[in-house]
């Protein structure tokens, strides 16, 4: 293992700040922006709040966006959000602004995630000059479980986030706080579940740093692997713990871990883990036609792939928006299977596993 | 990146640094695939592939992205990889 396995990458990170209607967000932003080691951050927001963040480099966008012709939702261009990004740099290279180290983009309550992810990977310039570093979601203690139940896009923004803060919780009911944080974990297992009372938090405990998400999807592994040993692993069509032979000669095992089953349409996840190296193009192929056929349903893929090399490859997606791919230079640690997270509401978790050895297997053979 | 708009970008996520013999093996696998619709796909001069149905009717189509969406149009309905005679056929086929 390094300390480092992803390599240096110089460009801006940008952290995604969004959250339920209400949730504390701009509290949040502003207790963070207190901080002496957030001085040099960007903000860009949508609506200028009566929280004092002025000094600041502050900048307000109208949210505005661009449909495009295929009539994907998710895949919404932030025309807003890219010429602001692109602004800043033109700025800071002019010397009308000083140099900034983050930026940091509050949505509002109702915005979709998918299209601001769409826009940083998308847009050329925007691409060359930020990285996307993690995205933040609050949900407030009090009505996050009423938001759950009524607004698709409450799920969404959970599914999404790589750390979920829960606020109010000092003036939330008995047992309110536990409850939520249970069923945002079984939406969202991989994501700490950070509990803050008017913003009162260390910007390091929250802004997303490469390795501890690394580390989380393999603490997510050991934690199943501990799991599979008691026998509470669950396993579609098979004993629980046992690899699954799907005949392909090969003994190739797929394990499906879920923290229970659903049999409603609520969001929850669960996870893919396979003993052997996957064929990266079948995969490839897999996964496009699956985000294809059921990308309102499949609301985050993210993994740690065996596909041969020395290192694994990481994958990130939320809905149709896939990250490149990014190939690591080490596991994290002695574990290299191949385990892929998948947080989706309304899809056969047996189904989604039993194709996904069914496309290897075939590649495998050709 | 997007499996909808994947012209929009440089390429397609899971096309991203690989040479002619990926894209040689993508394309081998991809009829194997499509070959249960009846779809048919041909590559280009390694440019743009082709793909055509069981009555022959024919489409470019830019990358991974694109192939699905078009794929779609020529088979008059959705692809659905979970779909249980698929992952039998492609099992039988690697046995």
């Amino acid at each position: 293992m390094t300390d480092d396995p992803r390599g240096a990458d110089e460009r801006i990170p940008v952290t995604l700040l969004t959250g339920f209607l209400g949730s504390g967000k701009t509290t949040l932003l502003a207790r963070l922006l207190g901080h002496p080691g957030m001085g040099e951050t960007a903000v860009i927001v949508n609506e200028l709040g009566e929280v004092g963040i002025d000094h600041h480099l502050l900048t307000r966008v109208d949210e505005r966006t661009v449909l495009l012709d295929s009539g994907c939702l998710c895949c919404t261009l932030r025309g807003d959000l890219a010429d602001e990004l692109r602004d800043l740099i033109d700025r800071r290279d002019a010397g009308e602004i000083p140099p900034f180290r983050r930026v940091v983009v509050e949505t509002t309550g109702l915005a979709e995630p998918a299209p601001i992810l769409f826009t940083l990977l998308t847009d050329r310039l925007v691409q060359a000059n930020y990285r996307l570093d993690g995205t933040v979601t609050t949900v407030d203690a009090v009505n996050g479980a009423d938001q759950l139940d009524r607004q698709p896009e409450a799920a969404k923004q959970a599914a999404v986030a790589d750390r979920l803060v829960v606020t109010k919780t000092d003036i939330a009911g008995p047992g309110a706080a536990a409850g939520l944080a249970a069923r945002l974990r079984r939406i969202n297992p991989h994501a700490p579940i950070l509990e803050v009372v008017l913003g009162e938090i260390e910007p390091d405990a929250l802004l997303a740093a490469p390795e501890r998400d690394l580390r989380a999807v393999a603490d997510e592994l050991a934690a199943e692997r501990a799991a599979n040993r008691a026998g509470q692993l669950h396993e579609s069509g098979d004993s629980a713990g046992r690899g699954h032979d799907h005949g392909d000669g090969r003994g190739r095992g797929a394990r499906l871990g879920t923290g229970h089953q659903h049999g409603s349409g609520e969001a929850h996840a669960f996870s893919i883990v396979l003993e052997e190296a996957l064929d990266w193009t079948a995969f490839g192929v897999w996964l496009s036609m699956l985000l294809q056929a059921h990308g309102q349903s499949v609301l985050r893929v993210k993994g740690l792939l065996d596909v041969g090399g020395e290192g694994p490859l990481l994958l990130n997606g939320v809905q149709h928006v896939v990250h490149p791919p990014e190939h690591l230079v080490a596991w994290p640690d002695s574990d290299r299977r191949s385990r892929l997270v998948v947080i989706a509401r309304g899809i056969d978790e047996g189904a989604v596993r039993d194709s996904l050895v069914a496309f290897d297997a075939a590649a495998r053979a050709g | 990146m997007c499996v909808l708009c994947g012209q929009l970008l440089s390429s397609h996520w899971a096309e991203v640094g690989g040479g002619t013999r990926d894209r040689i093996a993508r394309v081998k696998f991809l009829n194997t695939v499509l070959a249960h619709w009846g779809l048919r796909l041909d590559d280009w001069g390694n440019r743009v592939y082709v793909l055509r149905n069981a009555k022959g009717v024919g489409k470019p189509v830019p990358d991974l992205g694109r192939l699905w969406v078009i794929a779609e149009q020529l088979n008059d309905g959705p692809l659905d990889p979970l779909d249980p005679a698929l992952a039998q056929r492609l099992r039988a086929g690697a046995a």
